[in-house]
């Protein structure tokens, strides 16, 4: 990332005094010197979109099986995916609301623990996510039957592609303001829009059960 | 930054790890899927055929589905089989001969039969572990059916009778069935979800009350559990388990 600052002709755009100051073994270093400005996106909108187009292909491509692991409690795949997804969507509102905390867009109420609800609500959401998209991918895999399942499909593997751009981006220093917000929000977006297209459905559908 | 750089790398990281063991466990819980595909005897065509056609709810592919609490199937007592029916629309002309017709395979199997313009569905089941999905077209009354591993059906529809033969297995069964008279959907299938994930069925709910049924679990037949006609839902070990009215001609539904 100390790359990015390096010469170059549109070097004068941030030519800052820090420019060369970071030397230090960067483990997310892009190899190839970036000639955008700022912190490049490039890299993390690349495999975000590699990872979204990886997914929609597996899912296409692999046979689905019909079966996979299940989880103890439930009364089947279906009901566990729908109340994992219900609470990742639960997570992500937490992850709104306490963005918004960070930014002090919450009137006065800023707590010192935002940060870290923030942090934490994403990494539970997120992770109750993956047992839902292994099942998705594996049992059933991109379907298209009706505008619900495309959509479903499609939100699903974005979903996990904005997500890694999100987090290949954030340690990004000297990111433009706009960045991180609008990432999360695309973040935000894309997962209510796969839950409203399964775990809702199935409720107003099926009712509300274990 | 507020934030340390490594973190969200570990977040990614735990994921990822997280999707490569559930991967690996659902490899190994699931059955090569040829296999799988091959032990369903009902339905070996479904799996991958049916998603578009196999919600037998006739309005299914314009807006219904962004509509989630449109699926007219799961509620039998609606109005499923009736109204829009894009596949088939026009009863051409002559006599329509529209309705569900349940009987007895000499055997002693039961079977039902419904017809939607051209296009007639029909299900063979014993209750225990036959059951024989058929589907093909009527024309002027005559029955023209067939299914999976070469089962056919023939016969012709007259009035409130249907009778004919059924053939599969290298067997054959003369059947008779008389029209169930009324709205009522007589034919249920599992839904494309859940055949989707692994599991196919079929019941007959025959006009006196009385149902039978057989579940398709993992590629083995067993003895369904009754279905509630008014949600159309079952639970077969515990699994909660959808069916929906059977409508001939909605693509490859039923």
């Amino acid at each position: 990332m100390a790359e990015h600052r390096r010469g170059g002709p549109r070097a004068t755009i941030d030519a800052g005094p820090t420019v060369r100051v970071e030397m230090l073994p960067d483990p997310f270093a892009d190899p190839v010197p970036s000639r955008v400005p700022r912190a490049s996106l490039l890299v993390p909108l690349l495999v975000g979109a590699g990872v979204t187009v990886a997914l929609g292909v597996y899912g296409r491509t692999h046979p689905p099986t019909g079966i996979a692991v299940n989880l103890a409690g439930f009364s089947g795949p279906q009901t566990v995916k729908v109340w994992l997804g219900t609470g990742a969507a639960f997570f992500a509102v937490v992850q709104v609301l306490s963005a918004l905390a960070m930014w002090g867009r919450l009137g006065g109420f800023a707590p010192s623990w935002a940060g870290a609800a923030h942090r934490w609500s994403g990494r539970v959401a997120f992770l109750l996510t993956v047992p839902v998209a292994v099942h998705c991918l594996y049992a059933l895999g991109f379907a298209d039957a009706d505008l619900r399942t495309l959509l479903h499909s499609a939100l699903g593997c974005f979903f996990f592609g904005v997500f890694t751009t999100k987090m290949l981006a954030l340690p990004k220093p000297g990111l433009a303001g706009w960045v991180l917000p609008v990432v999360g929000g695309v973040v935000f977006t894309a997962l209510i829009g796969v839950w409203l297209t399964s775990s809702v459905w199935y409720f107003t559908t099926f009712g509300v059960h274990r | 930054m507020p934030m340390k750089r490594m973190t969200p790398m570990l977040t990614l990281l735990t994921g990822s790890a997280l999707a490569a063991v559930l991967f690996t466990m659902s490899a190994q819980a699931a059955p090569p899927a040829p296999q799988f595909r091959a032990g369903a005897p009902a339905a070996p065509a479904s799996p991958d055929a049916p998603s578009p056609g196999a919600e037998p709810d006739g309005p299914a592919p314009t807006g219904e589905a962004a509509d989630p609490g449109a699926q007219p199937g799961v509620q039998p007592g609606a109005t499923p089989p009736a109204p829009s029916e894009p596949a088939a629309p026009p009863p051409s002309g002559p006599p329509s001969v529209d309705g569900t017709w349940t009987g007895r395979l000499d055997g002693g199997a039961t079977i039902a039969l419904t017809v939607r313009g051209d296009r007639a569905t029909a299900y063979v089941c014993d209750g225990r572990s036959l059951e024989i999905w058929v589907r093909g077209t009527v024309t002027g009354g005559v029955l023209d059916l067939s299914g999976a591993d070469g089962a056919t059906l023939t016969g012709r529809i007259a009035g409130d009778r249907a009778t004919g033969e059924v053939t599969s297995g290298g067997r054959t069964w003369a059947f008779t069935a008389t029209a169930t008279g009324g709205d009522a959907p007589a034919l249920y299938r599992a839904t494309a979800q859940v055949r989707d994930a692994g599991i196919d069925g079929g019941w007959i709910l025959l006009p006196d009350g009385t149902q039978t049924g057989v579940v398709t679990w993992n590629g083995r037949p067993v003895s369904a559990p009754p279905l509630d006609p008014a949600f159309g839902t079952t639970i077969v070990d515990g699994v909660r388990i959808t069916a929906e009215p059977v409508v001939p001609g909605a693509g490859t539904g039923g």
